[in-house]
């Protein structure tokens, strides 16, 4: 910055330093007052990129028909108590919870209906459900041995004690050939996966001591405020509405999202309250002088201030990016420390500043240009970590340079606490710098060893910081219910019904092939698209001439008589036989079937999808993702699949952005220092950082995830000051505290990453480990061996001239 | 097929209906729990059984004829000896069933066989005394005194109200088990059962529970 500038700026500030106060006091206020009024965002996709199949995913599950549901799972607590009462206190919650606006159905009581005669008539259906390779085996029946041995068969079951239910069904199907239209309700019908046994109409697990009662509500699952307001609701109701003998527990998205959202309340305020209270100590013990507290102020001031602007200019902030308040805390408060320690050393004149101003500005923009390069990622959670970082740091740099110096001492204080971190001497003995070079590149070589084994843990369930009970509810709920190995889901799409239908009877007949029938739960085995149907119903229709259906009639008759057969035994079989049904009308009447479509069908603004449904398993995954890949608006929704598809979206990014990262670090590094060699030197921390990064992950005991790689992203920027600082001081030798000032940069760093390790959320504890690995590493290294680096490649003679130029 | 009823009803939520306003009075109440205290004396019955079917898909009446054995608290053998011979023995959850055209037994899981879990259930009710677990299912009424008649009625929401309509149980003069059994069922189908030479707390032969053994 040009010297002209710098004095105009610096005398403007001195003569307005009331008026500064005033505004800065006034901002500052309105700012803390405005906190409360944010409005915070923990819905995961913002943490999530852009690309297309992680959005059709995020789609699926926002709008998908479960996505509004929640399960309570009552339990009798109290042995003496029968299954009948916990259906009582199931009625009752049930009708405690209706009246809310927040709930739009609760389900506690089923009836059966008809569903033995909604089957026997939905067999109507069949001449359109059947396929052409039904019809051979139709054929292959239809000879004296095979009735016969049907006949015998209806003979026998016609007189089993269970043969009630099984009556209307030998007499609508004899021969057997409707068994698998049959098979393929029950099918879909399982597929849900959950082990209930049905008491007097009510959901019962097998062990009669617990009830299912299933909550609809028009809360969406990702609105952090409804679901909060409903599960409070229903928490309520839980306590007042059961007996002391019934207890329960809920299970939903829902509770998730409260949960964490409650995980990542708690993170903030612990780790904001253990950064305050290490900032103050650090503070107190080391700099001793009141006024040193306003570098401590300046970042959280400049961070509610920044949630503000960002705010503003988002709407919506993720908690997860203000969850990162500590730590954008402990690196804008760097610029603060240099130029105090600077003032206090040589004491607060223009000629300081100026000394200080080109690294603190160049560190700044290393550190600016790290979160920058966050603006290109398609992820906008990042869009605001980057804008919030920036804007604290900016407010901070501003401060630090511009208003600080006024507000401190001119006279020159040289610290007795800061004795100890006086820079080791340049002159020290080359042995001695070898020896340390050897043994930092001996650890690097541990490190990088241990580097090696790296795993990278692509799984985003383990951003879900719900808390234990959570946890714990749910490991009940499955074990009493089953339901834990969610199946996949493949989507098929049109924009008609109709349409949709085929499009979903195409790929169920591409899908069968590949996996199998058994594993592949369609909607399309009980209902193809209007084509299938058509072509179905158009070959039955033909291949029962009158001729056949009177050969069929005549050895039922005859076969028939030897059992004392009615004539009419029969009948409801060929009534049906030509009764194809409307193709284009869809079953109307059936409960049953309107609840497989509830289930499998999905209405959306533009169309419609159809679900199926198959194990989540990675073989099943690829095979199908083929198949979908051939039917556009197709795909495949899995917890392992969706892990894939955003690690490999956010992987490519994040390769860009590290790239970019590191290129502008090393671009700045080399525009501060002019001289490649040292620049090289500069970045040291950089290097150390980044390898003892990926040994210590191992060791602990960690996986490498998205999060471990932005927060080294993060450290670059950091470590990278450092380096240049230190650089900077061993080339030009300005006596302007800069160990001092580096050591209690790190350590303030240190404090907003460190108070991360005690988060529990999982994302901000995996960031708090890879911050503090990185910049402990960094900082060490640019203190203990930048300097021999520096005495052993760069000689000193070539220092003093770089060193007037440089000063010209 | 045998477990689509099982899994079906999850799907067929429909409004809530009141299955517990049973209109119940004390004396039903007071008849069932005088039933159960005479009949839990009872530890085993065997007894020989004249089914006579009315089924649609039938010219005439079947009558079958055979043998029950039950044995408290969960086995029970249901043993045809004419017109053809089949015999299925329950223990605990399981049934094995064996019929002489096909010669081999077969093992179902009651739970997977809604048929079969009402009709056993039924019985194990009728012979055990049990009367008063059927209220969930089946609004119970006294239609005569002396001997006791019990009429069961599905509940609308009840498993049972796909196949049955009304069940009729005539008890013996002397309460201790029951003499004839009326299934009345949804589709026009009627069953009769009628129980004769009952033994009760007699000791069955170990042969009885073998499904495959001789069945006569």
């Amino acid at each position: 910055m040009s010297g002209d500038y710098l004095s105009r700026i610096h005398s403007l500030a001195q003569k307005r330093k009331g008026a500064i106060i005033g505004f800065l006091g006034a901002v500052i206020v309105a700012s803390i007052i405005g906190l409360k009024f944010i409005k915070y965002n923990d819905n995961i996709e913002m943490m999530l990129p852009q690309n297309a199949a992680v959005q059709n995913t995020m789609r699926f599950l926002r709008e998908a028909n479960f996505s509004d549901k929640l399960v309570i799972s009552l339990k009798l607590n109290d042995e003496s108590h029968t299954t009948q009462d916990l259906i009582l206190a199931g009625d009752g919650l049930a009708a405690s919870i209706k009246s809310s606006s927040m709930v739009k159905q609760v389900i506690n009581n089923i009836s059966p209906g008809d569903v033995a005669s909604e089957m026997i008539a939905f067999l109507k259906y069949a001449p359109q459900l059947l396929g052409p390779e039904a019809l051979p085996k139709i054929e292959s029946l239809m000879n004296p041995g095979s009735i016969k041995e049907r006949l015998k068969f209806v003979y026998r079951q016609s007189l089993s004690p269970g043969s009630s239910f099984l009556m209307p069904f030998l007499r609508a199907d004899p021969l057997g050939l409707f068994s698998g239209i049959l098979r393929d309700i029950e099918n879909l019908s399982m597929s849900s996966g959950y082990d209930v046994v049905i008491n007097n109409g009510h959901l019962i697990s097998r062990d009669g001591r617990h009830a299912m009662v299933i909550v609809k509500t028009p809360v969406a699952l990702t609105e952090g405020f409804g679901a909060r307001k409903l599960v409070t609701y229903l928490r309520g109701k839980l306590k007042t509405a059961l007996p002391k003998f019934v207890s329960a527990d809920i299970v939903a998205g829902h509770i998730h999202t409260v949960s964490n959202e409650d995980v990542i309340k708690k993170d903030i305020q612990l780790t904001s309250i253990i950064a305050l209270l290490a900032f103050l100590l650090l503070f107190l013990f080391f700099f001793r002088d009141p006024k040193a507290v306003m570098i401590f102020l300046a970042p959280f001031a400049a961070v509610a201030v920044s949630v503000n602007i960002a705010c503003f200019v988002f709407k919506n902030l993720s908690y997860s990016v203000i969850g990162m308040g500590t730590v954008i805390s402990g690196i804008a408060i760097d610029y603060g420390i240099y130029v105090y320690m600077a003032v206090r050393k040589a004491g607060n004149s223009q000629e300081t500043i100026r000394q200080v101003i080109r690294p603190v500005i160049f560190s700044a923009l290393t550190t600016i240009g790290i979160f920058a390069v966050f603006f290109f990622s398609s992820v906008k959670g990042y869009h605001q970590l980057a804008f919030f970082s920036n804007s604290s740091i900016i407010l901070c740099l501003i401060f630090s340079l511009f208003i600080l110096p006024h507000f401190l001492s001119r006279e020159k204080n040289p610290a007795s606490n800061f004795a100890a971190l006086k820079p080791a001497s340049p002159l020290n003995s080359k042995p001695r710098d070898s020896l340390c070079i050897f043994c930092w590149a001996a650890i690097l070589a541990m490190m990088f060893i241990s580097g090696t084994g790296l795993r990278f843990n692509n799984d985003i369930a383990q951003f879900d910081g719900v808390g234990k009970e959570v946890l714990s509810a749910e490991k009940d709920f499955h074990n009493i219910w089953g339901g834990k190995a969610m199946p996949a889901v493949l989507v098929a799409s049109g924009r008609t019904l109709e349409g949709a239908y085929q499009n979903n009877t195409n790929i169920y007949q591409a899908a069968i092939k590949k996996i199998g029938k058994d594993k592949f739960a369609s909607l399309s085995s009980i209902w193809p698209g209007l084509n299938t149907r058509k072509a179905n119903a158009l070959r039955w229709q033909e291949f029962w001439s009158t001729e056949s259906e009177n050969k069929i009639k005549s050895m039922l008759a005859d076969y028939g008589r030897v059992y004392n057969f009615s004539p009419d035994a029969f009948r409801p079989f060929f009534q049906q036989l030509h009764h194809a049904g409307d193709w284009e009308v869809e079953p109307e009447g059936f409960a049953f079937f309107d609840h497989l479509k509830e289930q499998y069908v999905v209405k959306k603004d533009d169309g419609y999808q159809v679900l199926s449904f198959f194990p989540d398993e990675d073989k099943y995954i690829t095979r199908l993702s083929a198949v979908s890949n051939g039917y556009p608006g197709a795909f495949i929704v899995s917890q392992k699949n969706f892990s894939n598809t955003v690690s490999r979206a956010l992987g490519s990014e994040l390769i860009f952005l590290s790239l970019s990262a590191v290129f502008l670090t090393a671009a700045l590094t080399f525009l501060l220092l002019k001289d490649i060699r040292l620049s090289a030197i500069a970045l040291t921390p950089v290097v150390t950082s980044i390898i003892m990064i990926a040994g210590v992950i191992p060791l602990a005991g960690l996986a490498v995830n998205m999060s471990c790689i932005i927060a080294s992203m993060i450290v670059v920027g950091i470590v990278s000051d450092y380096g240049m600082f230190v650089a900077y001081y061993c080339k030009h030798k300005f006596q302007t505290g800069t160990y001092p000032a580096v050591t209690f940069a790190a350590a303030t760093t240190l404090i907003g990453a460190g108070a991360l390790l005690f988060a529990r959320h999982p994302m901000l504890f995996s960031v708090g480990v890879t911050l503090v690995t990185g910049v402990l590493s960094g900082y060490l290294s640019s203190l203990i061996i930048i300097p021999p680096l520096y005495r052993l490649w760069i000689p000193e003679k070539k220092v003093i001239q770089d060193e007037t130029i440089s000063l010209m | 097929m045998k477990r689509i009823m099982t899994t079906l009803l999850l799907f067929v939520c429909l409004q809530s209906v009141n299955a517990y306003a049973d209109n119940s009075s004390r004396d039903i109440t007071a008849v069932l729990e005088g039933l159960e205290k005479m009949m839990s004396g009872t530890k085993t019955i065997s007894t020989d059984f004249i089914q006579e079917k009315s089924l649609a898909i039938f010219n005439q009446k079947i009558i079958l004829k055979g043998k029950v054995f039950i044995q408290k608290p969960s086995l029970l053998s249901w043993r045809v000896m004419s017109p053809m011979r089949y015999s299925m023995v329950m223990r605990g959850n399981t049934i094995s069933q064996w019929d002489e055209d096909t010669n081999q037994v077969q093992q179902v899981r009651l739970a997977e066989n809604p048929g079969f879990q009402v009709a056993i259930k039924q019985m194990q009710n009728w012979f055990y005394g049990t009367f008063k677990s059927m209220v969930d299912d089946y609004k119970i009424t006294l239609i005569t005194e002396h001997p006791i008649t019990l009429e069961f009625v599905p509940w609308e929401n009840s498993v049972s109200r796909n196949f049955i309509t009304r069940v009729t149980v005539f008890f013996q003069n002397d309460e201790r088990y029951i003499r004839e059994v009326r299934i009345e069922e949804k589709n026009g189908d009627s069953t009769s059962l009628v129980f004769v030479n009952a033994q009760l707390n007699q000791l069955i032969p170990l042969s009885a529970w073998e499904v495959k053994a001789d069945v006569r």
